[in-house]
């Protein structure tokens, strides 16, 4: 039913009493969907301090030139490469629970959660590459934020790990795959997260300056 | 989920302690809530001792003072006032009013209330660090919170952020059960618009609070950054002390935005459930129906989504673009429009009513009239003109504790009184009730009504002391030292509520199921207080709305939401 038909209902008359007890997954399903809510507006007003912060006289751009802390990206995209491997693998265990190829979902899910943990050491191996080089968090407002964006990227996908453990818990304990379809939204979600966080450390001026220019908030 | 599967816990701990019942939490937030409530109101005693009898108490300086407003601010809104609206009567009254047996997540929410504990043992904690607690104000506002010659510009400020960004955490676990269990949980024939508004004000205001608290999680997180790490994203590049720091380039106005994208939302995050909790308290006590059930849902829902395109009202001082102010003007005072219909409903709902003075009524009426003085002085400030002369004055005082402050305080007393009895099967003694009531509306009115006037005459607010200013006549301090009076009243009065809560648990009447003969699903559970699981072997099945009193051709003048259509007589 949609909001507005809710939003018009007239509940003094007499109404339909059946509405039906959801069920656990439904449930689930419904507070993975809130939660994503929250964390995208987190990272929005996150992207919105960026584009102001950028309109700043002194700021500086990541990737321009050589000499620029991520000119040099291929760590990078290897990081990236092991997340989108990750989310395959969850995106393969979760059809595999709807076919009951038990042995598929664990297997889906053990690889996929050891690419997400290769993600995180190659996001934390690129951190000691640039600290080797000097650039420290403070070195530029541009850096600081690439190293809160990925510390925080980082941080949600610690807590995806501890749903990834539960949700083998439960399938080796209990055979249940429930969580691992959720596992599997979150990781997709957590995916295309960081290739924006990604694409809008590594653009160009010119591409968040007309962004925030389309935004109102150029100088 | 059957009785079967929800097993009572046995033990002290687990029924208690570590308890995931949402009841047991509910109390568990509100106790907190109230403690440290009761700790911010200590600390604005202490201000108005200085405000009324300057330099009369010699352990109040300048810094002390700073560090007491800062603290009351930031724990009445956030700690005392979101956490027991939220927290408190989200937890209690969710499951019971639509009918669930507990939150759908317990865990989560056991976990919700140990993470506010902890950031509220981290707020106190600063106070015993060196330096004491941030006096940088409750707005927390770049560079000054975290320059030297702030008070608490190490530690206090450390703590104060940490604690927010766990209290954040806190908030978004509990509000992700609140709005699960009201989209997923509800009873049989409990749809969305048979709720009681009270849920529909927690609702909304769990919403607004999940997509708001983002904001300052985000500020409080870059601030840290700035403070520890040493980057500029607030901080300019600036001299303090004679000695050039580290910054450059941050944008403190880029605070200003994130912090009041925040900090708007926030006021309605206490103030819709105020509305919801108000609307049952005076339809029950009325004995009528609410005037403009869909109406008053379509307000909380209007208001929630225009709160999030108001803030900037708060930085009309900061310099922006006056079209920028204009807009903001416009958005805040429209605003105004769902929240008069509110305002109108509750008359109406009155009018010609059954009205019942019990005392969850007294205030709910004493709620009317400080809400709209406080809002009537808010279309004063949301236009920008007459802002920029008063703002930073005590008229802006004036407007926020009524509006926000006494406003929602008065609602939290009247749900107290008016659930109360489900919580512990006891009535609250209604003669101190009373007493309580009438020293907290006067009171109350006695000290913030003078302070419009201080606030017209430009007394500035955020001062330690008032001395050498030629502009500032003494009437001004004769009705300083009346406010301080007057609080010291008030803040005593509140000894008497204390005492009542802890009296009337032992001797206080036993109250039957539904003293106040109410229609929600709450006041027909099996047992009083509710016993684990809520409703025994079956879960009630929601025939009706929940405001069906006097209704025409039933012998009793109210027809509970779980009592069938057939029974018509």
């Amino acid at each position: 039913m949609s909001i507005f038909q809710t939003l018009t209902e007239k509940p003094w008359l007499e109404g339909k009493n059946e509405i039906q007890q959801k069920s656990p997954d439904r449930v689930k399903k419904s507070a993975v969907k809130v939660l994503l809510s929250v964390i995208s507006v987190l990272f929005f007003l996150f992207f919105v301090a960026f584009l102001m912060r950028s309109q700043y006289q002194d700021w500086r751009p990541l990737a321009e030139e050589p000499g620029q802390p991520l000119f040099y990206k291929g760590q990078l995209w290897l990081n990236t490469l092991y997340l989108i491997l990750s989310s395959l693998c969850f995106h393969w265990a979760s059809r595999a629970v709807n076919h009951n190829n038990a042995k598929s979902v664990q297997v889906g899910i053990l690889i996929g959660g050891l690419f997400a943990a290769a993600f995180i050491g190659g996001q934390l191996v690129f951190w000691q590459q640039l600290q080797a080089q000097g650039f420290f968090v403070n070195h530029s407002p541009a850096l600081s934020f690439f190293y809160l964006f990925t510390g925080l990227h980082i941080a949600h996908l610690l807590g995806g790990m501890i749903a990834w453990a539960m949700a083998l818990f439960s399938l080796k304990k209990a055979g249940n795959g429930s969580l691992v379809g959720l596992c599997a939204t979150y990781w997709h979600y957590l995916l295309v997260l960081w290739a924006l966080l990604f694409a809008l450390l590594v653009s160009k001026p010119e591409t968040y300056d007309a962004i925030a220019a389309f935004c109102g908030l150029g100088q | 989920m059957t009785a079967q599967e929800h097993h009572a816990p046995q033990s002290f701990w687990t029924k208690y302690i570590w308890s995931q019942d949402h009841k047991v939490i509910a109390i568990q937030y509100s106790l907190t809530a109230i403690f440290v409530g009761l700790v911010a109101l200590v600390l604005s005693t202490l201000m108005r001792l200085q405000l009324g009898f300057p330099g009369s108490f010699d352990f109040i300086d300048a810094s002390a003072y700073y560090q007491y407003v800062t603290m009351h601010g930031m724990i009445m809104v956030v700690y005392l006032l979101t956490a027991i609206f939220l927290g408190g009567f989200g937890n209690y009254l969710i499951p019971l009013m639509v009918g669930a047996r507990d939150m759908v997540f317990p865990f989560v929410n056991m976990l919700s209330y140990w993470f506010y504990l902890l950031a509220v043992v981290v707020l106190l904690a600063s106070f015993f660090v060196t330096g004491g607690p941030t006096g940088a104000g409750w707005t927390l506002y770049p560079p000054q919170a975290i320059l030297p010659g702030t008070p608490g510009s190490d530690w206090g400020i450390i703590l104060m952020l940490v604690s927010l960004g766990i209290f954040i955490i806190a908030a978004t676990m509990g509000g992700l059960n609140y709005v699960t269990t009201v989209l997923q949980a509800r009873t049989r024939g409990m749809t969305m618009m048979r709720m009681p508004l009270t849920i529909w004000g927690i609702f909304m205001a769990t919403i607004l609070a999940l997509l708001a608290f983002p904001a300052l999680f985000v500020s409080a997180i870059m601030m840290l950054f700035d403070k520890l790490l040493g980057t500029s994203f607030f901080m300019p590049a600036i001299l303090s002390m004679g000695e050039q720091m580290g910054h450059e380039g941050g944008s403190p106005i880029l605070f200003q935005h994130l912090f009041w994208f925040f900090g708007h939302p926030e006021v309605y995050i206490v103030a819709l459930p105020a509305f919801g909790i108000v609307s049952d308290l005076i339809s029950t006590h009325a004995r009528k129906n609410i005037f403009g059930y869909r109406m008053m849902v379509w307000a909380i829902v209007v208001i929630g989504v225009l709160s999030f395109v108001v803030w900037a009202h708060h930085m009309y001082v900061s310099g922006m673009n006056p079209y920028f102010g204009y807009f903001f003007a416009t958005t805040t005072l429209i605003i105004a429009v769902p929240t008069a219909i509110k305002v109108y409903n509750w008359v109406l709902t009155l009018w010609q009513g059954n009205i019942r003075m019990s005392v969850p009524m007294l205030f709910a009426l004493g709620f009317v009239s400080t809400f709209t003085i406080g809002g009537l002085t808010g279309l004063f400030l949301g236009n920008v003109v007459v802002d920029l002369p008063l703002s930073d004055t005590y008229f802006v005082v004036a407007h926020f504790h009524m509006v926000m402050g006494v406003s929602p305080v008065l609602v939290i007393f009247g749900a107290i009184y008016h659930w109360y009895p489900k919580m512990s099967g006891k009535m609250l003694h209604e003669g101190m009730g009373k007493f309580h009531f009438w020293a907290t509306f006067l009171g109350t009115y006695a000290i913030f009504f003078p302070m419009h006037y201080l606030g017209v005459l430009g007394v500035p607010r955020r001062y330690y002391a008032y001395e050498n200013y030629d502009f500032i006549p003494d009437s001004a301090k004769d009705l300083n030292a009346f406010i301080t009076i007057a609080a010291i009243f008030v803040a005593l009065a509140q000894l008497v509520f204390l005492f009542n809560l802890a009296w009337s648990y032992f001797k206080g009447k036993e109250s039957g199921p539904n003293p106040w003969e109410a229609t929600t699903l709450e006041w027909q559970t099996e047992t009083t207080p509710p016993g684990h699981g809520n409703w025994g072997e079956t879960v009630p099945v929601c025939h009706r709305w929940a405001y069906d009193y006097s209704v025409p051709g039933y012998e009793q003048d109210y027809l509970p939401q779980n009592y069938p259509e057939e029974a018509k007589v």
